[in-house]
């Protein structure tokens, strides 16, 4: 009875401390999550103008050099129908955006989201005042560069097309040559037989030319031993013509002299005879001419040219009674 | 000096001084080229380029019948139908026999071989009748040198027609003028036909006989083609008689003998020259 009545005695303070924590725990996650929003930074507004709106969305990231220094804050379209985007940044970075940064629309990687990326701006350049301007480049949009890619794209294409077109007509070189390459590759298996049946010929006839090269070889060996012999004669033949030569040689070189002074004399006689051998001639040939004159006379006179009539020799194709 | 030896050497003198009276015509130039063309067309028909042989006859012609040399002219006419006879162009054989035969009629010259030429024609063509006519017409000329050669062809003509006996006789009074001309070529065919007319008779041994002596005299000719023929009929003897192997030993001979003919271009060896294309 005493121990309920212990519970009961500090009920009212008990619920005082837990709804305390709660409505702490509470205010102190709302205070984180407006810190972690950035609800306490201290932030100015830089504005830019665009032809359209596709790409920004509300809350996008803004980032120099790859660090988050803002958001999207709104955009809106003005009295131009040109769409107002608003940004805010934070202050600890104003020192960097100045009158010649460029704010683009780029997307984070290849397939991220599309944030506004800010350049630095140089040293000699004013910072942007709080809603000041700032200078938007349009990058060049993902449609762009598949315009320019398939503008790029559509030569080799139709080359592309004109080729398979090429390749694939049938009367054409290549579908002809593939033809003729088909038949080759067909007529190849029949040549390989054949080279095959050729190299086994060729193997059977290089075993007998190798029999027959055995057989050759021994005979030339059992030759080239029967000539020793007659080498060994050769030598001392050789030997005995070394002997011999000088004597035969000075034997011919006295013939030699000998033969010298017979050709001077003989040279000596021509030279006092030639030049009667001409006239000796040209008597010679009138005498034979004298001869055969006397002879043709001879031929034409009675009774000799009776042994000489009909036919002369050789004038007529001599006649056969059984040709 | 006898009176003898006074008579005999007038008469010689008297004999000498008559044959001076009547020398031999001296060929002019154009004549003389006939000549050598004739000549140029035997050594061509004997190496058998009838071609080249037909060319030069043609040309010897031209020249004798330039200069009216009606002997000369025949002479190449009678060549021309021996080189179309020989290598089968009848036509022209013809052709040519027909002129030689005006010239024959007209000058009296050569006609002994014209007529010649005329039979062969005609036994060629298988006329033996008219072939027999022209043989006895040749035989008409006194002034010719080939008696023996016509009596030859006439027993070949009476030998064809079965006469036998006429043909021996034929070839008897051929085979003794041409012993006695000295001509060994119609002796030996003379030998040749009696060899056949005795074959016909059945008179294996006598046949073999004239064979034999045919043989002889072709071989001391050195004519190729007689060699051959004897050969080849002592091979027939032979066998007609039984000796086979005779036979065949003659028969080898006689083949060697002709193809041996062939080698060296011996036109007598050759079974058929080749007809001049026109």
């Amino acid at each position: 009875m005493n121990q309920k009545n212990f519970f009961f005695r500090n009920l009212e303070k008990t619920v005082g401390i837990f709804a305390s924590l709660a409505l702490f725990a509470i205010i102190a996650s709302a205070l984180y999550i407006a810190w972690e929003n950035d609800y306490f930074a201290s932030t100015y507004e830089l504005v830019f103008t665009v032809q359209k709106g596709t790409g920004f969305t509300k809350g996008m990231p803004v980032k120099l050099s790859g660090f988050r220094v803002g958001k999207v804050n709104s955009i809106a379209l003005n009295d131009q129908a040109m769409v107002e985007v608003k940004l805010q940044i934070y202050k600890k970075y104003r020192k960097w955006i100045r009158e010649d940064s460029e704010a683009r629309l780029v997307k984070e990687g290849l397939i991220g989201d599309f944030i506004i990326e800010i350049t630095a701006g140089s040293g000699n350049a004013r910072t942007i005042e709080d809603k000041g301007v700032i200078r938007f480049v349009k990058g060049r949009g993902v449609e762009e560069l598949a315009a320019d890619m398939a503008e790029n794209v559509r030569p080799i294409l139709v080359e592309v097309r004109q080729l398979l077109s090429y390749l694939n007509n049938p009367e054409g070189d290549v579908r002809q040559t593939v033809k003729n390459i088909r038949l080759l590759s067909g007529n190849l298996e029949a040549t390989r037989q054949n080279a095959d049946m050729l190299l086994m010929t060729a193997n059977a006839e290089a075993a007998r030319v190798s029999g027959k090269l055995s057989a050759t070889l021994e005979n030339a060996d059992s030759t080239v031993r029967k000539l020793q012999p007659l080498i060994e004669n050769s030598d001392s033949s050789i030997s005995l013509v070394n002997r011999k030569l000088p004597v035969i040689l000075e034997k011919i070189d006295s013939s030699l002299t000998n033969l010298e002074k017979i050709s001077i004399l003989a040279t000596e006689s021509a030279e006092k005879n030639l030049p009667l051998l001409p006239g000796l001639l040209q008597d010679g040939g009138e005498l034979l001419k004298n001869g055969n004159d006397i002879m043709n006379a001879a031929k034409g006179v009675w009774p000799i040219r009776s042994y000489f009539s009909g036919t002369p020799e050789g004038l007529m194709i001599k006649g056969d009674s059984r040709d | 000096m006898t009176r003898l030896h006074l008579v005999i050497s007038s008469v010689t003198i008297i004999i000498f001084l008559a044959g001076c009276a009547s020398q031999k015509k001296n060929l002019n130039q154009t004549e003389l080229q006939g000549d050598i063309h004739s000549k140029r067309g035997v050594a061509a028909f004997l190496k058998n380029d009838h071609r080249r042989a037909e060319d030069e006859f043609s040309l010897a012609y031209s020249f004798y019948a330039s200069a009216e040399n009606e002997r000369g002219a025949a002479r190449s006419l009678l060549n021309l139908i021996r080189l179309y006879r020989l290598s089968g162009d009848m036509e022209m054989a013809v052709l040519f026999s027909d002129k030689a035969y005006r010239i024959c009629e007209t000058h009296q010259v050569m006609c002994d071989e014209t007529c010649f030429e005329k039979a062969k024609i005609a036994l060629l063509k298988g006329d033996l009748q008219e072939a027999k006519r022209w043989v006895n017409k040749g035989a008409t000329d006194k002034t010719g040198r080939s008696s023996a050669r016509l009596l030859n062809l006439l027993a070949t003509i009476d030998l064809r027609n079965g006469a036998l006996k006429e043909a021996a006789e034929s070839s008897m009074a051929a085979l003794d003028i041409a012993k006695g001309d000295d001509d060994a070529l119609e002796e030996a065919n003379a030998l040749l036909l009696l060899g056949e007319c005795m074959m016909s008779e059945k008179n294996w041994k006598a046949a073999a006989e004239y064979f034999n002596q045919a043989l002889l005299v072709a071989k001391k000719a050195g004519n190729g083609k007689k060699v051959h023929e004897a050969l080849l009929g002592l091979a027939d003897s032979a066998a007609a008689e039984g000796d086979q192997k005779s036979a065949e030993d003659f028969r080898k001979r006689g083949e060697e003998v002709a193809a041996n003919m062939e080698k060296i271009g011996n036109r007598a060896g050759s079974r058929a020259s080749p007809p001049l294309s026109r």
